[in-house]
Order: structure tokens, then C-alpha cells, then sequence
């Protein structure tokens, strides 16, 4: 039996975690390793320290493994989920915008772009999120095509695993964090959404930026929003 | 605390069963490493309960940093702390000449000899044993400083600097230089015809020039020694240079003859520690300002005369608490070694009390070989004492501690609960009168001084 | 060959000395070993081995007490207990620069943000309230582990957090759990929407324990003290950590547990818990009231679970030992207490029921969750003892706790039930706890133990086989 390594883990990997001898070692950072685990409800699992960011199918170590171990869960962790918010007045945001988008259109974004997370698999994570967060009537189609982007085209280990938890509206907290303040009162809340927004920039070289993208496009084009909507 | 969250530190103290527990869960884990507190555990927690306690020593640390240091004025003992003939000031708490240790003996010899009371040593010891027609005092009493045995005759000059932002003053001796010196208990015919020169030529000169010159700002000067090697106590040179520098335009315009200018540049500049008579009394100025806040277990001194150490504390005036003192451990000149060196002396620990000299050793590497230590220790006794002070001095920035201020304001509940006593850097006394230095070292206070402080602080909650 | 010597000014926690003991007493050749703080239980305890106990010690000291075979093996020993000393005080190393370890809990939080930072403070008794004090001033949430800590000094700490926005969790708070965070002796449970507030840990370690196996998650449990609902502290902490728990969002249901409060205190929190607009149930632990397996399963229907009854494990004995009547030997304050009323009901008061845990059995020993070789000692004795007619007894499992209590009960419950005494066994844990519950459970029922995962039902278990014998 491979050595144990003490660990918290999110409840989203409960049923990957008992596979973890078989996992398959896909992608090593100085601060995480993720992991296919061979799970269909988790497929693939992101082995990280305390400085990584805490995405939501992670399992929290004080040091990154070497080789094969046995997970010793001695704390479990919920991530965070926003939902049931209502999108803001449209423009209420436009000093944070960057790149606009026409659509949700997870075929053309699916490993667009450069990076361990490429720019147009961040998009449609901050979208998916912000789609669960404010339950955007296309969320159905934007999950049923990113299902079947996953399926057919190829992208990295760390992108299936952001989009696969992105998909039932898990994120890490940044990204939460920032859903759930541009989703405040925005003539009040500014002091807060520029923090919360500032953290996700944050998250790494150009990830928060592109998640935000996502994030705006769903807000600003939310039908609750739009002129004429019932 | 406002809100529940998932923690992302858990500080621990006690059995390190539960903190492997913490740490298992991958969250990080500050653990304190726990030592039962000295003295008494109801004393102690009478003080640390005492509602006073956290604004007082709040109150005694802005007050330590807000304290000022001017040298104003530079004359004889006499006129300025009001010493009458027979009247002696000594260093450390109060001593009888029958537990005065060899080198306050020899310097209160040497006192009676220079003020011209007796001819002899023979005949000073006498007068000195019967206490006829002499007294002695500690300097603090008076609110002046005075290093190792600290002897202050009524003929001697003083330097007197100034708080104005707290209306006090102190003064300090000039001092004499490093070797068979009189604050070491050396009393031949070269110490005393020093001295009198010093009393002729120097004080005077120095008079004048401050006088002509203007006050000179002594804190500004230690903040500078600090980032430049010197920690205050064992090492001025720096602070030595900078002071001459400040005085040397005003010493040559005074119209004194120049063969005498000279020879008191020539004295001041070959003696690296001039500047410690200024610098501790700036440092009194410091501690003073702190003084009496009831409820405060902050150390506003640390004295010792030889025999005693004595430290007072704020929340509980001018009251002494007294042990014996330890012998330094160091490094000893020439042939001396630990038989020959007398128990700590000197009020210069007032440094220690205001986060410098042995606080502050991480600061001063190029000494710490000769007090027998390394740069490492320095190091880690410096950050070590953050753990037994209130606060930090912006003023006096270490640079090699990336500019962190002297830890400032000992306290002694922190003192007691740790088990870290403060460190001070002292040179050391020959222990028979006449010997003069036989080295120099490191020493720590009796940890009963501090304990009993405890207990006169838990009786005045 | 022996060897005591006594050390002045060399302090060691507890848990640690005991791990020196048992490290040393491992060797070949050396009979007995106690390292150990010189406590007058601990001296005793020496006594008791047959050392000659020195005299005049303050109970600061350190006692070493060796015996040996050999002059050859008392050396090894005594060289071991240096190696196990000095492996145990492990200096940290400061580099150029680094700053050493902290001394005092204020030193240790100096830079620390105060709203993601808990203390934890399990210093002895006598110390505690300056460690914990240190913790409450910087505003800290606050676990006090310690126990014998004065009454006045728990009042002081309580007051003092009021003024900081701390939160003081103790003195004598076993459990905690602080989101998803286990402190103390803390079970592996699953996030979720109840809300604890426990002034009982080895009670709230119980009720945790029964919802985790009923499939309902926790948000915090937050322990207040044994005492906190006395008139003496006035449910201070539990009255906070409502408040606490009220404006949680992870939280949608709160279960108080306690003793019965003193009457003033409990009207003060029943209000002050009606004005929250969250549901809080209340778990009283007291004659007439439902017991905590009861209470867990009112706890899973209001929070939309299903309750199963916990599973039992049948024992090798089924008959009660000639005319000899329950003994119960406890880990946990409040399993005892359960198991006490319950036996109380039906056989009347006179009952022995032991808790190894209580502040008298702990001074200078670590608890018996960690240590549990006093409670073995006592079941060696009952075996011999034809009064004691059937054991009950509990396990605790869970993080701090002894990695595999199981096993250090084995052999003397294999040989109380192969000398007729049938043992019946509660085991407190969840299916992620690091001892794996079900193994625990295996081990004990192998040797002949009924185990059951309510404490209740083994109380119960244990009466019914009294009664069979006296019908």
C-alpha cells in the first residue's frame, strides 16, 4: 500500500479519492499536481499546498506528493457555489470590462488561447459559473455543449478539471468571491466589488482576466436585464 | 473575530500531540514554545488580568518613543545635581560600604582621593568604613547614570541633556577612557591626575563649546550609531565620531589655546567610548519618561553596583527589586581570567532598558567576538528579545533586521512567562579595588528581580 | 536494578513524557519506566511500581524512575531517556536571520490576522488563563483545552472577550470544530448544515459522531466549557457562539448541548435562542431527558435526513458474572454521565461508574483518549474482583486521540470474557476517522466485546444483562 499523506479534501473528490493509487500524474506546478483520477463525477483531482489556488475538486496538502500515496482525509471542505443571485443593471460594471464576446460558444472556446488553463476555457468557466450563479436561462446549452467539447476536442488537465467543477457552478473563491460581489448592489458595493475583483485578476498571468470576461458577458447580457424583458 | 471561517492559522500552545492534530489537516500551525512561568502563577495572572496593564505599557512605550535627548549643558557635579563635599553618587541600587564589591570600593576610593578628603588609600578606606563625614547614593536617585561602579564626585563634570516633551533631565560623568580608570575601581596617581585634568581642561572646554555651539541632539545621533555598527553599550565608536563632530568647530572658535584643544581632541577621539556618558543618559531620559504609570509592568531601570542587581518598574515608582548580580561571561584581557572578574557592575543596563546595547547586538556584528559570541547569536538574541518587550523604536531601525525598530519597553510578566531575561553586553571589572577592566562579555539579570516585581505588581492591582 | 532521579527546571508536556516512557519501557531488558512530571498521581503512580518516590518534590519537577535486569540495561535505559528527551525538545534551528519560535501566545499572534486565526491553548491548568488571555486580547478565537483552570479566571477570560470579539471556547473544551477545522480531540465529519454548541466534548464528539453516520454534515461545533451554563459564567460563550452560529451562512440548524444549565441561564439562552430566527434544538444531558443518540436522530429529521439506529456487534458473553454487579470504566466525562443515568434508572444509585478523563486522574498524565493504560489497569483489577458481575466500557476515536485504542484494550478484554465477564463497549467515531472505525469495532467484537455505536444502547445492553441475572 503506497504511504500515506495527510490531507483536507474537498467533498466534490469523496469519490475519486479511494482510486488515488491508480491516479495518473497529467500536470506538475511548483504549488499543485492534477491528477486524471480515472472518476467520472471527479475525473480529474488537483493535488495542492495552501498557496495554490483552491480550486474546487483540490485536496489540500502541506507538501505535494512524489509518487503514488494513499489519501489520509483528516478534514473535508465544501467549495464555494454562488447561486440564486440576480444579475446587476447592465453597465453597471463597464470599468471592469475587457474582451467582449458575442456568445457563450463553448465549441470555439474550448482550448483557445495559451496557458495551463487556455484563455477561452477560463471564459467559459467564469460564464458557467456566473450562469449557475444568476440561473441564465441558456445554462442548459452552454452545459450541454461544453459536455460535448469536452468530449471531442482536447484541452489540458487542468482546464477539464476547472470546467468540469464550472459545470455544476463550483469555483474557486476568487472567482466566487467576484460573482457574488458584482452581483450586489453596485451603487453600493463598489469598495467591495474592486476588491473582489482585484483578487481575481490575481489568479494567474492572465486566468482571472479571461474568467472575468466570462463572468461580464453573462452579467451584461443577462435577459432578467435586458430592455423589453418580461 | 467577527465572522466563523475555515482558519488559516492556528496558534498553539501546549501538548504538541494537538497541534501535529492541526497541521495533519493541512492548516498551518504557529506553535509557541511553552515553558512554565517563573515566580508566582497567581501573581502572574493578577498582573496579566489587571485591566490597566495593556494601555499603561501602551502609554509607557509611546512615551519611551516620544522621549527627547538634548545635551544642553556641560559642569561640575556640584552645580548641577546639587552634590555637597563628602557626597557621593555610585551605580546600581543601594550599598553599604560592608557589601560594596572590590571595584565600588576602589572608585569611592578614589573619590575621596581626588576630592582631596583623605591622602592615603589607607586613609580613605578608613573614613569610607566609619562613614565619617561621607554618604553615597545611587545616581538614579538623582536622576543621573553613571557606568560600571558609576562614582560621581561633587568636583567631577557632567554632561545634562534634556527631555522637553517630558520636563526631565539627566546627567552622566565624562568618561575616562578604557583601562585602569576609576569607574573600573582603579585609584593610582594616573587616574586621579586624569581626572583632574579632565575637571580642568576637558569639562570646561566641552562647557563652552556646547555653550557656543548650541544644543546637540544625543537621540539623533544614537539612531544614527545604531545603523552604523555601534549598539550603544559595548561599541560607541561611531557615536563617539559623530559627537566630536559636532562639537569640534565650537572646541576651536572657544579661544582656548591650541596645544589644550588638541590634547582633548586627541583624548575624546582615542577613547571609543566617550560617547557612552551621552548615550546614557539620553537613554534615562528614555526610560524615565515611562516612569510611575500605575498598573504598568514595563522596566524603566536596570542598575547594578557590583554586589546587587536592581531593576525598578513603572506601575511601581522608585521601588528597587534587588538579587544578586551574575558575573558576565566574555572574553578577559591580557592574562585575567574568570577568578579575577567581580560580579556585573555599572548603570549602564539603562541602555538594555531603552532596547539597545545587548537588545540591539544584532546590530553591532563587529563585536560580538569580543563579548565571546557570533553574528548568528546576535542575530537570534535580538529577535529573541521582541518576545519580553511591549513594542519596537522606529528610531533606532536595525538594518540588518530589514530596518525593524530596537525591541523597546521590557515587560515583566513577559519576562516571567518566557524565561527570557534581557540581554545586556557589559565590559567587566577586576574584582579587587585597583584592578581596573579585565574584560568584556555578556550577562543577563537575576531572574528574581523579576519575580519580585511581579509580586509588588500583583500587590498593587 | 532501579534508578530514580528527579530534574529540576526541565519541563516537558505530558503527552510527550509519556511517549518518552513508553519509548524507553520498550526496550529489551528494562522492566518499568516512568518519565513524568512529579505530580502527586504521578508519584503515586511510582509507588505503585515499587520506586522509592524521593520527597520534597513541588510537582515542576521531572521525575525519571527506570528499573531494570541489568546494570548494562539500566545504562541503555537511562541513555534512551536522554535520546527521547532531546529528540523531543528538538531546538529549532535558526538560520541567519530566522526568527526563533515564539514563547508567549502574544508573541506567536503578534502578526497574525486576527479573523482567519485560532489559538489553541492546552497548557496546564495553573497557566492557561495568560496564555489564553494573550489569545482573547488579540481578538482571537479561543479553544482552551486545559482543565483545571480556576472558576473566576474562566469568568475574567469570558468578560474580556466580550470587549474583543473573541470567542473563548473552554477551559476543559475537549472538541472543536471550527469550519471543518478540528481542534482538540476532533472527529473527521463532513461539511454540512448543523451548527454545535457543546458544553460537553466528549458529548458533542458523540452527537457528531451519529450524524456523520447518518449522512449529516457539521458547519462548526463550537465547545463553550463544562461550565458555561452555570450561574457562576452565565452561558457567556454559549450566548456568543449563537450569535456565532446565527450569522453563519453554512449553518441552518443549531443544536445545544449541555447539562441541565442552572434555571436563570437556561431562560436567558431559551430566549436568547428564540430571537435568532434559526431552529435550535436543544440536547440536555440529564436525568429525564432523551440521551444523545436520541437527540442525534431529532437532529437528522430536522435537518431532512434519515435516521437508521446506530449498528451493534453481539458480545462472546451473555450471561452476567455470579451476583456481581455493572462496572463502568469511561474515556469520556459524558459517556459516563449518559451511561449513569441510564443505569441509575433501572438498578438504582449505586453504580460505579469511572471517568478517566476527570481533572482529578489528569493532573500531570495525559487523558486517557491518548493514554489509556490507567483504565487498563483498573480492568485487570476488576477481572479478579467476583463483585464486578460486567464491564461497560467506551472508545473515543478521532483526531488527537490514541491512533488504535482497540488495541491497547484487546488482551484484557479477551481475558475478562474468557474468565466469564462479559464486556459491553460504546465506540464514538465516523468512517473517516484515522483509527477506521469499523476495525476498531472488529477488533474489540473479535475479542469478545458487544460494541455498540450508541452509547446509550450499550448502557442499556449492560443493564439488561444485570437484570437477567437478579430476575
Amino acid at each position: 500500500m503506497p504511504p500515506e499523506l495527510a490531507c483536507a479534501a474537498s467533498t466534490l473528490t469523496a469519490t475519486a479519492l479511494p482510486l488515488a493509487p491508480e491516479w495518473v500524474e497529467a500536470v506538475r506546478t511548483p504549488v499543485s499536481v492534477h491528477y486524471a483520477s480515472g472518476d467520472i463525477a471527479a475525473p480529474v483531482v488537483c493535488v495542492a499546498t495552501a498557496d495554490a489556488v483552491r480550486l474546487p475538486h483540490s485536496v489540500v496538502v502541506a507538501e505535494l506528493p512524489t509518487g503514488s500515496f494513499t489519501p489520509r482525509v483528516n478534514r473535508w471542505w465544501t467549495p464555494p457555489r454562488p447561486s440564486g443571485l440576480t444579475a446587476p443593471d447592465p453597465g453597471c460594471w463597464a470599468r471592469f470590462a475587457g474582451s467582449e464576446y458575442d456568445d457563450v460558444d463553448a465549441a470555439a472556446l474550448l482550448g483557445r488561447g495559451a496557458g495551463l488553463t487556455p484563455d477561452g476555457d477560463d471564459v467559459l468557466a467564469g460564464a458557467l459559473v456566473a450562469g449557475h450563479a444568476t440561473g441564465h436561462p441558456a445554462l442548459p446549452r452552454w452545459r450541454r455543449d461544453t459536455v460535448r467539447a469536452l468530449s471531442t476536442r482536447r484541452t489540458t488537465a487542468v482546464s477539464v478539471g476547472m470546467l468540469h467543477s464550472a459545470l455544476d457552478g463550483w469555483a474557486a473563491p476568487q472567482l466566487a468571491d467576484a460573482v457574488e460581489a458584482l452581483c450586489a448592489d453596485c451603487a453600493a458595493e463598489t469598495v467591495a466589488a474592486d476588491a473582489a475583483v482585484a483578487a481575481l485578476l490575481a489568479v494567474g498571468h492572465s486566468s482571472g482576466r479571461h474568467l472575468l470576461d466570462g463572468v461580464l458577458h453573462v452579467l451584461n447580457t443577462h435577459p432578467s436585464r435586458q430592455q423589453g424583458a418580461a | 473575530m467577527t465572522q466563523l471561517t475555515t482558519p488559516t492559522a492556528v496558534v498553539t500552545a501546549g501538548a504538541e500531540l494537538l497541534a501535529d492534530a492541526v497541521a495533519a489537516q493541512a492548516v498551518a500551525t504557529h506553535r509557541v514554545a511553552w515553558q512554565p512561568p517563573a515566580g508566582d502563577a497567581a501573581a502572574l495572572a493578577a498582573v496579566m488580568a489587571d485591566r490597566r496593564r495593556r494601555d499603561a505599557n501602551e502609554r509607557a512605550l509611546a512615551r519611551m518613543l516620544a522621549a527627547e535627548a538634548t545635551l544642553v549643558d556641560v559642569r561640575p557635579a556640584s552645580e548641577a545635581l546639587g552634590l555637597e563635599p563628602g557626597q557621593f553618587l555610585h551605580a546600581g541600587p543601594p550599598v553599604d560600604w560592608e557589601r560594596a564589591s572590590g571595584p565600588l570600593r576602589g572608585a569611592l576610593i578614589g573619590a575621596m582621593l581626588l576630592e582631596g578628603l583623605a591622602d592615603s588609600p589607607e586613609a580613605a578606606e578608613a573614613a569610607l568604613a566609619s562613614g565619617d563625614g561621607v554618604s553615597w547614593e545611587p545616581c538614579h536617585h538623582r536622576g543621573a547614570v553613571g557606568p560600571m561602579a558609576g562614582v560621581v564626585t561633587p568636583s567631577m563634570w557632567v554632561f545634562e541633556l534634556r527631555d522637553a516633551v517630558h520636563g526631565n533631565t539627566s546627567w552622566c560623568s565624562l568618561n575616562e577612557g578604557l583601562g585602569k580608570v576609576l569607574r573600573y575601581g582603579a585609584y593610582g596617581p594616573e587616574v586621579i591626575d586624569r581626572l583632574r585634568w579632565m575637571g580642568d581642561v576637558l569639562g570646561p572646554l566641552l562647557q563652552k563649546a556646547v555653550r557656543a555651539g548650541g544644543p546637540i541632539d544625543v537621540r539623533a545621533i544614537v539612531a544614527q550609531m545604531i545603523q552604523m555598527g555601534d549598539e550603544g553599550h559595548n561599541r560607541n565608536r561611531a557615536g563617539t565620531l559623530m559627537f566630536l563632530r559636532e562639537v569640534l568647530p565650537a572646541m576651536i572658535d572657544s579661544g582656548a589655546p591650541t596645544g589644550e584643544v588638541a590634547e582633548a581632541v586627541r583624548f575624546v577621539s582615542a577613547n571609543d567610548h566617550f560617547f557612552l556618558n551621552l548615550g546614557m543618559p539620553a537613554c534615562k531620559l528614555q526610560t524615565r519618561a515611562a516612569a510611575d504609570l500605575p498598573g504598568s509592568s514595563v522596566v524603566t531601570v536596570m542598575a547594578r553596583n557590583g554586589t546587587d542587581f536592581g531593576i525598578q518598574v513603572s506601575g511601581t515608582g522608585d521601588q528597587w527589586f534587588t538579587a544578586p548580580a551574575n558575573t558576565p561571561e566574555g572574553l578577559y584581557l591580557g592574562s585575567y581570567g574568570p577568578e579575577d572578574a567581580n560580579p556585573d557592575i555599572g548603570d549602564s543596563a539603562i541602555t538594555e532598558t531603552a532596547g539597545i546595547g545587548g537588545m540591539s547586538m544584532a546590530t553591532a556584528p563587529a563585536i560580538v567576538r569580543f563579548v565571546g559570541g557570533s553574528v548568528p547569536d546576535a542575530l537570534a538574541t535580538t529577535q529573541r528579545m521582541y518576545d519580553i518587550t511591549v513594542g519596537e523604536n522606529p528610531a533606532f531601525a536595525i538594518p540588518i533586521l530589514e530596518f525593524r525598530g530596537a525591541p523597546t519597553g521590557i515587560d515583566v510578566t513577559s519576562v516571567v512567562r518566557s524565561g527570557v531575561l534581557p540581554q545586556i553586553n557589559t565590559g567587566m571589572a577586576g574584582r579587587v579595588a585597583g584592578t581596573g577592566q579585565v574584560g568584556a562579555g555578556l550577562v543577563t539579570p537575576p531572574m528574581a528581580c523579576f519575580t519580585q516585581a511581579l509580586d509588588a505588581l500583583a500587590a498593587a492591582v | 536494578m532501579r534508578h530514580v532521579e528527579v530534574r529540576k527546571g526541565a519541563y516537558v508536556d505530558s503527552v510527550t513524557l509519556m511517549q518518552v516512557s513508553r519509548r524507553v519501557a520498550d526496550l529489551d531488558g528494562v522492566d518499568a519506566a516512568l518519565v513524568a512530571m512529579t505530580t502527586d498521581l504521578n508519584l503515586e503512580l511510582a509507588a505503585g511500581m515499587g520506586f522509592e518516590v524521593p520527597a520534597g518534590t513541588t510537582g515542576n519537577e521531572m521525575l525519571v524512575a527506570l528499573a531494570a535486569a541489568s546494570e548494562d540495561d539500566l545504562a541503555t535505559a537511562r541513555d534512551e531517556v536522554e535520546a527521547a528527551l532531546a529528540a523531543a525538545s528538538r531546538p529549532a534551528t535558526t538560520g541567519f536571520g530566522d526568527a526563533p519560535p515564539p514563547l508567549t501566545v502574544r508573541a506567536a499572534t503578534r502578526d497574525l490576522d486576527p479573523d482567519g486565526t485560532v489559538a489553541l491553548v492546552s497548557t496546564p491548568g495553573q497557566y492557561a488563563f495568560v496564555d489564553a488571555l494573550d489569545a482573547v486580547e488579540a481578538g482571537l478565537l479561543t479553544m482552551i483545552f486545559s482543565d483545571n483552570v480556576p472558576v473566576e479566571q474562566e469568568v475574567t477570560l469570558k468578560r474580556r472577550a466580550a470587549e474583543t470579539d473573541a470567542l473563548v471556547m473552554g477551559p476543559d473544551c475537549g472538541t472543536a470544530v471550527v469550519g471543518g477545522v478540528g481542534l482538540g480531540f476532533a472527529n473527521v465529519v463532513r461539511p454540512g448544515p448543523v451548527g454545535i454548541v457543546a458544553a460537553s466534548g466528549t458529548g458533542a464528539q458523540h452527537l457528531m459522531s451519529l450524524l456523520d453516520g447518518a449522512d449529516v454534515g457539521i458547519s462548526h461545533c463550537l465547545g463553550v466549557g463544562g461550565r458555561d451554563l452555570s450561574s457562576a459564567v452565565g452561558g457567556m460563550s454559549t450566548l456568543r457562539a449563537l450569535d456565532l452560529l446565527a450569522a453563519d451562512p453554512a449553518t441552518e440548524l443549531v443544536v445545544v448541548i449541555s447539562k441541565p444549565p442552572a434555571p436563570e441561564v437556561a431562560q436567558r439562552v431559551r430566549d436568547h435562542a428564540a430571537s435568532l430566527g434559526r431552529k435550535v434544538l436543544f440536547g440536555l444531558l440529564g436525568a429525564g431527558q432523551p440521551d444523545l443518540t436520541a437527540t442525534a436522530a431529532a437532529v437528522v429529521a430536522a435537518a431532512g435526513g434519515t435516521w437508521k439506529a446506530p449498528q451493534h456487534w453481539a458480545g462472546a458473553v451473555e450471561k452476567v458474572r455470579d451476583s456481581g454487579a455493572l462496572r463502568g470504566l469511561f474515556v469520556g466525562g459524558t459517556m459516563r454521565d449518559e451511561a449513569s443515568i441510564i443505569a441509575t434508572e433501572t438498578l438504582g444509585e449505586d453504580q460505579v461508574m469511572v471517568d478517566f478523563g476527570d481533572d482529578e486522574l489528569t493532573r500531570g498524565r495525559p487523558h486517557p483518549m491518548i493514554d489509556g493504560s490507567l483504565r487498563v489497569e483498573r480492568i485487570e483489577r476488576e477481572i479478579d474482583d467476583p463483585a464486578c458481575g460486567v464491564l461497560l466500557l467506551d472508545v473515543v476515536l478521532g483526531l488527537g486521540s490514541d491512533p488504535d485504542p482497540a488495541a491497547g484494550l484487546v488482551d484484557a478484554v479477551r481475558r475478562a470474557t474468557a474468565a466469564g465477564l462479559p464486556v459491553v463497549t460504546s465506540v464514538v467515531g465516523t468512517r473517516d476517522d484515522p483509527q477506521d472505525l469499523l476495525r476498531q469495532c472488529a477488533t474489540l467484537t473479535e475479542a469478545g466485546a458487544a460494541v455498540h455505536l450508541s452509547n446509550a444502547e450499550a448502557a442499556r445492553e449492560a443493564v439488561r444483562l444485570v437484570e437477567g441475572a437478579t430476575r
